[in-house]
This record gives C-alpha cells, structure tokens and sequence, in this order.
C-alpha cells in the first residue's frame, strides 16, 4: 500500500448559521493518487478542502500532514507545508502584472525566486503541459482559462505535493478537460497527490484512481477504480434509488410549430473592444421551439445575448420579435412586448440584492405592467403579487422578506424564473440557465423550460453545456467567432457538434 | 533670473508635504486612508518643540516628533484596524483629538526652543533623504515582492486575505511608518519653518496639501514627489504674486493645478502600470 500523505481526522465545520457544512468526515490522501471527490452542490466538498488547505478553520477535528498533526491558521500555512488549492473561480489581484501575481504566490510559499527565474521556469512548464500564459499581461483583462492556467502553474513552480483542484472543468472545452487529465496523471506519475473535485460522475470516473462520494455533509461511500460504476456512484450521490429515478426529464406530447416569434437577420454587432463580436448571424425562433446554441465561451454568446435583450446595439442586421422591428428598442419596451430574461449573472444582473424577494419581483413587474404603476407602494398587492409568482415556481426561504443574497444559487435562479414567468412571457433567452445549479435544480430548470415551451412559449437557450442543450432543444445552433456555423436536429451527433465548435 | 535662494525655499516648503505624503502614500497603497495626517503633523511639532526646549538637542526634538508620529498612529490602528471602525471618522477624529493633544503638551510651557536653520547639516541630511525617499519607494513597490505585496492588498483586500497575504499586519506597519514621517514632518515645520517655535494651527492645513498630493501624484513615488514640489512651488510664490497683485491668480493657481494635474492623470491611467489602488 502506497504512504499516507495527507489525513483529515473527525473533520466537522458548522458555519455561523448553524449549517453543518462537515460532519464528522474523515479521508486520507496516498501519495500519487488522483482522489475523485464527488457530490451534489452543497454536499460540503469545497468546505472540505478549504479546511485542509487551511482557508476554514474547522469546528472539530485535525489535520494530518505525513503522520503528524498540523495547524493551519491560514491558506498561507498550509501554501507552506505544500498544498495548493485551486478554487472553482480562479481570481487573480487586478493591477499586478501576471509575473507579479505569480511571483507573490511564491513569495508567500515562502519559496521568492527573481522575476528572471520565473520567466525561465514558467517558460519551461509552459511549453511541457501546453499552458500558454503571457507574464507580462495585466490580470485585469484575463478570462477565466487564462487564470485557470496560471493558476495551474503555480503549484508546479511550488512542486506542491497536494494539489486541489476544485471543480477545475468548469469553464474548461472538452480538449481543455483532456489535456487537463494528461497533466494530472502527469503530476501523480511524478508523485504528487491531487484532489479532484467535480459534481460531474464522468468527470470523476474518467480521472480519479478512487472516489469518495459526499452527500450532506457527510461521506456516503469510497470507490476503488475497478468498482466505478454510475449507477452505485448516482446512488451514493442522491440516496435511494427512488428520487433519482423519478427526476429524468418528461417531455411533453410533440410541440405544435406554427410562426416565428424571433427573427433576426443579419445581425452584425461590436464587441467591447470595437471588434466584431457578431458576423452576420441569422436565427429564428418559433413559438413552442427551444432553440439552443452551443459554443465554446467567448465566441460571441454573451454579445449575442446581450443584443437580443436591448443591452447592446447592432451595427447592422435587425430583430424581428412577435411581428416587431425591435431592433432600436430599449429593453424594457422587448419586455413590454413579452421577453422573458434570464441572464448568466444571477446576483448582479437579473436580482438586486440587499432587497428582499418581494421587491426583487415586484419592482421588474411594475416596470413594464402600467396597471400595477402607482407612486405609493401598496405591499398588500406586492405580496400578493410576489406569492403569486412563486407559486409557478417555489423556492425554499424562510420568509419573503429573506434578503435574496442570502439565497442559494438554485432558488435564486428558481426566483428569477418565477418572476419572469409570471409575466407570462412569448420568449425565454436564457444564458446558462443551470450553470453552477446543483443536479436536482438544474432539473427543475430544465423542466421549467420544456413545460412553458408546451405551452406555445418559444426560448432560446444559450449554454456551454453541451448535454443539456442536446437534452432539451429542438434544435440546436453552433456558434463559432461571431458566426453561426452549424445546424443540428435530433437526434444528434455529440461528435458533429463538438467539431464544429473547436474547428 | 533665477534665485537660488528662491529654489531653496520651495524645497523647504516641499519637505514637510513630501515627508507627509511619503507615508500617505504608502498608506494608501495599502487600501486604507488616514486623514489624521494634519493632526499628526501637530502633535509632532509641539512635541519636538517640547523636547528640544528641554534638552537644547534639535536632533532629539526631530526624533521625539518622529516617535510621537509612531505613537499617534496607534490611535488610529487600534480602531480601524483591529476593531474595523470607519476610517474616515476615525481619522477626523483623529485630526481634532491630535490638534488638542498638540495645545495641551505645549500649554506645559515650552513655546519656543532651539532651531535647525536652513542650510545646516541637520537640515541637510534631511533634506537629502527627503529627495531620495521617491526612489526607495518605488523600488520597493516596483522591484521587491513586499511591494508587491503591499499593492495587492491595495488592489483587491478580500482575495488577498483569501490568498493568505497578511493584510492587517502589513496595513499596520505601513500606517506606522505613515504616522512616523507625518511626526517628522510636523517637527520639520516647527523646528525650521517656524524656527523653534509652536502655536496653535501651525500646519497650515499642510496635512491635507499632502494627503491631496498623494492623489495629484497618482498614487506613484515620483508623482507624488512632483506634486509635492508644485505645491511648495506654489506656497512660496504666493507672497510673490500677491505683492505683484496677482493675489486673486495665487488663490486659484493650486485649482487650476488640480485640474491640470487631473487631466494627466486621466491620461496617465490609460497606462496599467500606473493603477492606483482600490481604496475605502
């Protein structure tokens, strides 16, 4: 049996609202081992790690580090005693050079190199795990793949002996996932025990040498790699066989197609920084129809979007919605004509937070139905309003009076839904609807959006996650730089798809 | 014509700011503001009046005034720092309480004591190090990864809290250092611009002068040198333009400056490596 690098012993964290993140949870690491640690959003695998990695200080419980008990006070401590945790949302300091972030890093690893060394080093990692990064860039301006890779780099420069990485694939392409796993197997060939966590079973399957299953807080089950096996791994991760069973997708009788509730033609758009971000695109919507376009991130989605709600005007090209040039209209008048949003952004675009889920419905209805106008806010009539709404869509609050930042990411989106539908909408555009939602909610919000296509509502949906556009469109359209360059219908061809997204 | 002795004056009335907005600066970078900065600079003009009148040592007077800088800002770290109060109304409070401190150590007795004139050597090394202080700065900012350090946490506090980086420690010894130079720049006031002498309202608002040219400067050691010149630039030529007249053209010249040094700035920001940090 290979050494024990790292143990976690008896772990329990209860956050300051009584939420018991950990019980009582105890795993090991082995010394070259990609350990797949697997569950549902809120299961309490981040909470985990951020207590090995000494960001969470743990209610109960100790840490192990070869044999002998540890005490981290900081990220810093146990950046020192060789972990590294790479978080879901990599963030790099604004203002410093990506040489300099990198540079900090170390320094605080307590292993300062010359910024010379670096460059030499990052230089040579670079070129052998194909992570291109340029030093000299502003983390200002980075995405997220660019962060990703610098921060995939750091542990390397560090020769970090565990490496974290949480959730890693997120905003990763599928050949970015592939390359991703050469390295970690790279990494573990050479010794290093990583952490892998995804909420993703085949992630889990395709990488780790074994995985540990999480559910609320606790450990439901460790699984050697010649015992993977879906459906014990669905189980371990949902409990009984029952729930998981009953959550498949019900689609409804075949849709009636009758006209076109969205057109839009030649629509040619600038990007933030004066390139063209639309070539050209043409799409068509019809009432009952979900259309979904898939993409890598960054090729035109978002200002796609962002055109089609009003944020963002076309150089050229128009938008046709329910027998309406709306090419020059402002947001709210598309929404008047009934446009339902659901943008990327929950708690910075489509909630306002600090207010209260009353308000936060209440105040994007009043806006467009003049009925309900009135200089006076009568709070009997938005309450009203408000439980009406929820009762299309519920979410879990203790009251309606909860602040919605308080709010979890599926009822947030819940909420969002809610409101928009109780508008009674003609077109949903979505971006991302289940990004970040828990299997169970991501669900929910599919269902949601096959229910109201029934029901004559037609909806674009704009994702990166391919299998759930394949899951519920009835068409979907490939986005490549500005353009769309490919149709599909069911059924679909994965393969095709994926192609044309990379080509 | 050029009078040496006149370029020699403006170094003089640039000393006390620059040494101010020395520690400002490195405040600043840091995240936090302290705006008891003029306050400060009071307490260390009494008290190094107090302390040369006693002892007959100017030297003593200007480390007493240094040290007495160090202790003030202690009053200012214990609540913004340790307990998070605003720091805005911390360091007005600050400002007032230091001011009263300053009155009531020189109602002990000692108005008056010995001088450090322009142009002796106390004064000249003083002045040397005031000169080199911008470089050390950006050397430190710019080429050591403490610096680099420091504008992280200026830049974006809760990741680098995240990250590990020692925000409140390193936040208290750059106010430390900010409180020590605004100490030595009120003693500087006392024991040279006013030879020896301390009176109520002897900084003259200087405390804010280099508070603004921390922003005039952008936030940048050689800015903030040359904002600091400008300004003593200006205190100087006042007397001048008002005996030719031009009192209405010195009052609005340092607006004028704002503006103009507004519109470089605007310019200059274009330039990543020049962003200030994300303060308050």
């Amino acid at each position: 049996m290979r050494t024990k690098i790292l143990e976690a012993v008896n772990i329990t964290v209860i956050y300051p609202n009584n939420v018991r993140a950990n019980d009582n949870i105890s795993i090991s690491v082995n010394e070259g081992e990609i350990l797949g640690l697997l569950g549902e959003n809120g299961a309490g695998k981040t909470t985990l790690v951020k207590v090995i990695s000494g960001i969470i200080k743990p209610t109960k419980g100790e840490i192990l580090l070869y044999g002998k008990k540890v005490e981290f006070n900081s990220y810093r401590d146990a950046l020192r005693s060789g972990i590294y945790y790479l978080s879901q949302n990599p963030q790099l300091i604004e203002g410093l050079t990506v040489l300099e972030d990198i540079g900090l890093t170390l320094t605080l690893a307590g292993k300062s190199m010359s910024r010379g060394s670096i460059e030499q080093y990052v230089a040579s990692i670079a070129s052998k795990y194909n992570l291109k990064v340029d030093l000299k860039a502003l983390s200002d301006n980075l995405s997220v793949g660019e962060r990703q890779r610098i921060e995939l780099i750091k542990p390397i420069l560090l020769d970090s002996k565990i490496i974290i990485l949480d959730e890693p694939t997120t905003h990763m392409s599928p050949l970015e996932i592939e390359s991703l796993y050469s390295m970690l197997r790279d990494l573990a060939g050479k010794g290093k025990s990583i952490i892998f966590i995804t909420h993703k079973i085949r992630e889990a399957t395709s990488v780790s040498d074994r995985i540990i299953v999480m559910r609320k807080g606790k450990i439901s089950g460790i699984i050697e790699r010649d015992k993977f096996d879906r459906e014990v791994l669905l189980n371990l991760m949902f409990g009984s066989n029952n729930t998981i069973n009953k959550l498949g997708l019900r689609y409804a009788k075949p849709r009636e197609y009758k006209s076109n509730i969205l057109e839009v033609r030649e629509l040619w758009v600038k990007g933030d920084y004066g390139d063209l971000a639309l070539r050209g695109i043409n799409l068509s919507v019809g009432t009952s129809e979900i259309v979904g376009v898939a993409g890598i991130a960054g090729n035109g989605q978002r200002e796609l979007f962002e055109t089609l709600v009003g944020l963002r005007k076309p150089i050229r090209g128009s938008i046709i919605f329910n027998n309406v040039d709306v090419t020059s209209y402002s947001p709210r008048d598309r929404i008047k004509l009934g446009l339902a949003i659901v943008p990327e952004d929950r708690l910075g675009w489509a909630l306002v937070p600090g207010l209260n889920i009353v308000s936060n419905i209440i105040f994007a209805l009043t806006n467009v139905d003049s009925t309900l106008k009135s200089y006076i806010i009568d709070w009997g009539m938005a309450w009203r309003i408000a439980k009406e709404a929820l009762e299309i869509v519920p979410i879990q609050a203790d009251s309606l009076n909860t602040s919605v930042e308080s709010l979890s990411g599926g009822n947030m989106q819940r909420l969002i839904l809610a409101r928009e539908l109780s508008r009674k909408p003609r077109l949903i555009i979505a971006m991302n609807p289940t990004s970040g939602l828990d299997y169970v909610t991501s669900i929910n919000v599919k269902q949601v959006l096959i229910d109201y296509a029934s029901r004559g509502v037609g909806i674009l949906l704009i994702s990166e996650d391919l299998d759930e556009l394949i899951e519920v469109s009835d068409r979907v359209l490939v986005m490549n730089r500005g353009a769309i360059v490919g149709e599909f219908m069911r059924p679909y061809s994965l393969e095709n798809i994926a192609k044309l997204m990379i080509s | 014509m050029v009078d040496l002795s006149l370029l020699l004056r403006v170094l003089s009335n640039a000393i006390p700011i620059m040494l101010s907005a020395y520690g400002e600066l490195l405040v600043e970078r840091s995240g936090r503001v302290n705006l008891g900065v003029d306050g400060i600079m009071a307490l260390g003009a009494s008290m190094s009046v107090l302390v040369s009148a006693i002892t007959g040592n100017t030297m003593l007077g200007l480390i007493s005034g240094l040290a007495t800088g160090l202790a003030a800002s202690i009053l200012y770290i214990i609540p913004v720092i340790v307990f998070r109060v605003d720091q805005v109304a911390t360091g007005l409070l600050l400002v007032f309480l230091a001011w009263g401190l300053a009155d009531l150590i020189a109602s002990i007795g000692y108005r008056v004591s010995p001088s450090i004139p322009i142009g002796s050597l106390q004064y000249n090394i003083l002045a040397l190090i005031t000169v080199i202080i911008p470089l050390i700065l950006w050397l430190l900012m710019y080429k050591t990864w403490i610096g680099v350090e420091i504008r992280a946490i200026g830049y974006n506090e809760i990741l680098a809290r995240e990250r590990g980086l020692r925000v409140d420690t390193i936040r208290a010894i750059m106010l430390l250092i900010g409180g020590a130079l605004a100490g030595l720049s009120g003693s500087y006031m006392a024991l040279t611009l006013y030879n020896g002498k301390y009176f109520t309202g002897i900084t003259g608002g200087w405390g804010w002068l280099a508070i603004g040219s921390v922003i005039l400067g952008y936030w940048h050691p050689v800015g903030v040198a040359v904002a600091a010149y400008s300004i003593g630039l200006i205190l100087t030529l006042r007397p001048y333009l008002e005996a030719m007249g031009l009192g209405p053209l010195s009052i609005s010249t340092p607006y004028i400056m704002v503006i103009l040094s507004l519109i470089i700035a605007a310019y200059i920001s274009r330039s990543p490596r020049f962003k200030p940090p994300r303060i308050l």
